[in-house]
């Protein structure tokens, strides 16, 4: 896990802050906002593993910033936060590409576990989008 | 069996304010949660006997019972909301009415990036009616602000006395009538009349509703 990098974005900004300092003690590299435009801005400037949005946010609330985030780059892997009733937002967030949901408050535990596999099939994607390339690069020279 | 929710427009409020009320509470639990794994985080490496980082300790401390305030006050608030149904009449203090009322749709307010200001009386005005309808009434003039609002982050709400009968007031300044306003004003007028008022709109730039009621007093 040590260096894996993590978009936290909720408008509870001490929720944000306290969840930041816990995953930076564990040599994960945390950048937070607080809304959905500015998770956009982030991950055009920014690579991650996985970002961690939560459903209910001003103006662009957390299905609307999923898929937001996954129209920029499908690649990315939103792991989602929600609340009690709002199981069915999490099945539709996943429907609409998200990695997976938790329910907040969630435990560190879960969280670093969903962290990992955000962060494997990152990995999984780059190797395969770089195979991709290869491939054509070859195609495109006869080989 | 019938489905009630869209023909009891009280219970589609309680209903949207208890969501509300009970995702904020549900933030607070997560923030305490999270400081209280950071303590554990910070115990975990020590030894038995090994100084503990007070000023740290202090710090979480305080910050857990800010957030235990911030609970217990939504949970007052909200049981004082759950109480308005208990009796059709009683005497009520318009002032913490409105804060109430600006309080429950703070939530609703942030979602959009709105202060809600309150603008006390210097006395306290107090009358006899139905709460809940009060509440309905005033909550429901508050979502048409809100929602037509045209993001300049400000609506005023207030009471006044005037004549013999008391003004609730709720503005916004740099408003954007959407097509289902005149319905929303339609529904408002049926919320009031229980409570033997009547309401007063004006918009041009400026939203104002005006909820009037009689007062004795």
């Amino acid at each position: 896990m040590k260096g894996a990098k993590v978009l936290l974005v909720d408008d509870e900004k001490e929720f944000t802050a306290v969840l930041k300092e816990r995953l930076e003690s564990r040599d994960i590299i945390v950048d937070t906002v607080h809304n959905g435009r500015d998770a956009l801005e982030k991950v055009k400037e920014k690579s991650f593993d996985a970002i961690v949005v939560d459903l209910m946010m001003p103006e662009i609330d957390g299905i609307e910033t999923l898929k937001l985030l996954r129209e920029y780059n499908s690649d990315l892997q939103v792991i989602l936060l929600t609340g009690h009733a709002s199981i069915e937002k999490g099945i539709e967030a996943v429907k609409l590409g998200a990695m997976d949901f938790l329910e907040k408050p969630a435990e560190l535990e879960k969280l670093l576990g969903q962290i990992r596999e955000a962060r494997v099939k990152r990995a999984e994607l780059i190797e395969k989008r770089a195979e991709e390339e290869v491939s054509k690069i070859m195609r495109s020279k006869g080989w | 069996m019938r489905d009630h929710r869209n023909e009891d427009p009280g219970l589609q409020y309680f209903g949207k304010l208890s969501a509300a009320a009970t995702h904020d509470l549900s933030n607070v639990i997560a923030i305490i949660r999270e400081y209280s794994g950071l303590m554990n985080d910070l115990l975990a490496p020590l030894q038995p006997g090994q100084p503990v980082d007070i000023e740290k300790f202090k710090n979480i401390a305080d910050k857990i019972n800010a957030q235990t305030i911030r609970g217990n006050t939504i949970l007052k608030r909200f049981n004082r909301f759950s109480h308005t149904t208990d009796s059709p009449r009683k005497l009520v203090n318009l002032s913490e009415i409105l804060q109430d009322v600006s309080d429950l749709h703070y939530r609703f307010a942030s979602l959009l990036s709105i202060e809600i200001t309150v603008e006390f009386t210097d006395e306290p005005v107090e009358m006899e009616t139905d709460p809940f309808m009060l509440m309905l009434a005033c909550g429901k003039c508050l979502d048409i602000c809100l929602s037509s609002n045209n993001r300049n982050g400000r609506i005023r709400i207030g009471c006044d006395v005037e004549k013999g009968t008391i003004r609730l007031f709720f503005k916004t300044d740099d408003s954007v009538i959407d097509d289902d306003f005149e319905n929303k004003v339609i529904s408002v007028r049926e919320y009031v009349e229980p409570i033997d008022g009547n309401v007063e709109i004006e918009s041009n730039d400026e939203l104002e509703i005006s909820i009037h009621i009689p007062f004795p007093g």
